[in-house]
């Protein structure tokens, strides 16, 4: 049986973003939990599952959700907590939903909070197993996206210009995003201008390292009915993973998000054409090229095109990020991917609202590009 | 003055002794499946094909091709402060593995160069008495 349409979120939380001197990955979390419950009219005893990501900077790990639990003064029905990057949010989401389901709690707070900018988080371990590829200094959060983009390069064509498309829509639309980190506007000059992290990607093809809390509630469709504000429903779901590196030829191009994507559209019943807005993982501008061609917005290999003219942009055929993504909006690791398709479905976003907007694509993707996710988003 | 501190280096275990082993030779070895001849890389305990453990260590061509080409500007250890902007490549060997190893490139010859495509042999660098890492130079 379908779980489209079962499941709605019906508050959302986010702290204040940037770099916040003397805050922890935990008062952030209960920050943003806090401002969730408030957003849906809840008591924190009305939440029965907690579902927390460790931030880069918790000192609990794994122990997270026992921390964070009693820190809130919870005994959760239901609880656990997650590591998968930037593919935590939406895999966290798709649990709530299937806890929910299964009549294991009825209303599931998602948290996540981290001190990553003033507490010093490297994101720089060196990656791979026993023979690990920090051996020859392929290390750091660039380098996987840095291959992809290399690879992307050298089948299709895709040019560093293009790359920088996506860098100029995040940056346009977190200037319209009053919450935004970085709100002045940049040109593909400034990004051809920006120096080289790890070559092809440069310094405005990097996301942000960023202080800040996010939550969200999930609910039953049923029970959301009387909440504060609409509730926007969870259309569709999809995940997909690759475990593998180098023995897995397609690793670079992640095709596993295309499993995610598809289950996701199936689950909706909607294809590309339905989607209004989208909200697309971006640690770096390559990631954004590859969902759009999992998807099917485009054609294998033509996202570096298909995102020039200001297509992305608000105004534009397919506008994403529209908060201006972890590029520009913040970097909470996809948190607030979710939380920005929430407000477009609810009509709260201003200036930034994408007119008429009924269905947003949201996308996490974590790990060293293996952890996948899609959600469809529905107004009700 | 000298704050630079030294490249990490691996532990040396059961399941890869025999690779390093190779490596001090001049040789680089990697596991063949004795049941369906699959060659692993990264080293594992059993066939990432059909999960037999048993495994031969079988020498390597030496010879490879670069699929991919980064140079790292960013310094994210500071034991390459020194030879950044340095170059990192992905490999494909003709016996089917891909592994990631790097060029030894002191005069930033291939810093702005794009060795994708380019045909490529390992060498092999010291790095302690135990360890001596495999890298791979470009095929003039």
């Amino acid at each position: 049986m379908s779980l489209s349409d079962k499941m709605s979120i019906v508050g959302v939380g986010a702290t204040a973003q940037g770099k916040l001197a003397g805050r922890t990955s935990l008062d952030l979390g209960l920050e943003a939990f806090r401002l969730a419950l408030d957003d849906a009219g809840l008591k924190k005893n009305d939440v029965d599952g907690i579902l927390t990501m460790p931030g880069t900077t918790s000192p609990e790990g794994s122990l997270h959700y026992i921390r964070f639990g009693e820190a809130a003064g919870i005994d959760p029905r239901y609880t656990a907590s997650l590591t998968m990057g930037g593919g935590t949010a939406g895999a966290l989401l798709h649990m709530a939903a299937m806890a929910i389901e299964a009549g294991m709690a009825t209303t599931v707070a998602c948290v996540f909070g981290d001190a990553a900018k003033s507490g010093g988080s490297r994101f720089a371990r060196a990656s791979g197993s026993d023979i690990g590829w920090g051996l020859w200094g392929m290390m750091g959060a660039a380098a996987n996206s840095a291959l992809a983009a290399e690879r992307h390069m050298h089948e299709f064509g895709t040019t560093s210009r293009q790359l920088a498309e996506v860098a100029v829509a995040c940056r346009k639309h977190a200037s319209m995003n009053p919450d935004a980190v970085m709100r002045e506007p940049i040109t593909i000059e400034d990004h051809q201008a920006s120096r080289f992290i790890v070559r092809p990607l440069r310094l405005l093809d990097c996301c942000l390292i960023s202080d800040g809390g996010v939550c969200f509630i999930v609910t039953s469709t049923d029970r959301a009915k009387d909440r504060r504000k609409k509730p926007v429903l969870v259309s569709g779901m999809g995940q997909g993973y690759t475990t593998r590196h180098l023995e897995n030829p397609d690793w670079w191009y992640v095709s596993h998000q295309k499993a995610a994507l598809a289950d996701a559209f199936k689950m909706a019943g909607a294809t590309p054409r339905d989607i209004d807005v989208a909200q697309l993982y971006d640690n770096f501008t390559i990631s954004v090229l590859l969902w759009l061609e999992h998807a099917g917005f485009c054609k294998k290999g033509e996202s570096g095109s298909f995102v020039e003219g200001g297509r992305i942009q608000l105004g534009g055929e397919l506008p994403v990020n529209t908060a201006g993504g972890n590029l520009s909006e913040s970097y909470m690791e996809g948190w607030l991917h979710i939380v920005e398709g929430v407000r477009q479905m609810r009509g709260e976003c201003g200036e930034r609202q994408v007119k008429d907007a009924e269905q947003c694509l949201v996308t996490g993707r974590g790990m060293a590009l293996n952890c996948a996710n899609a959600t469809i988003l529905k107004r009700q | 003055m000298n704050d630079i501190p030294a490249k990490p280096l691996p532990e040396i275990s059961n399941l890869t002794k025999p690779f390093w082993d190779a490596t001090r030779s001049g040789e680089l070895h990697m596991q063949k499946c004795s049941q369906c001849g699959h060659i692993r890389y990264p080293v594992g305990p059993v066939c990432t094909a059909c999960l037999e453990p048993e495994h031969t260590w079988e020498k390597m061509s030496g010879k490879g091709k670069v699929l991919a080409h980064l140079v790292f500007h960013q310094v994210y250890h500071k034991a390459w402060a020194k030879e950044a902007p340095y170059s990192v490549i992905m490999v494909q060997l003709p016996e089917g593995p891909r592994m990631f190893s790097d060029i030894e490139d002191p005069a930033h010859r291939y810093k702005d160069a794009d060795l994708v495509g380019r045909e490529v042999e390992v060498r092999f660098r010291p790095m302690s008495p135990d360890i001596v890492l495999p890298w791979f130079k470009p095929v003039e």
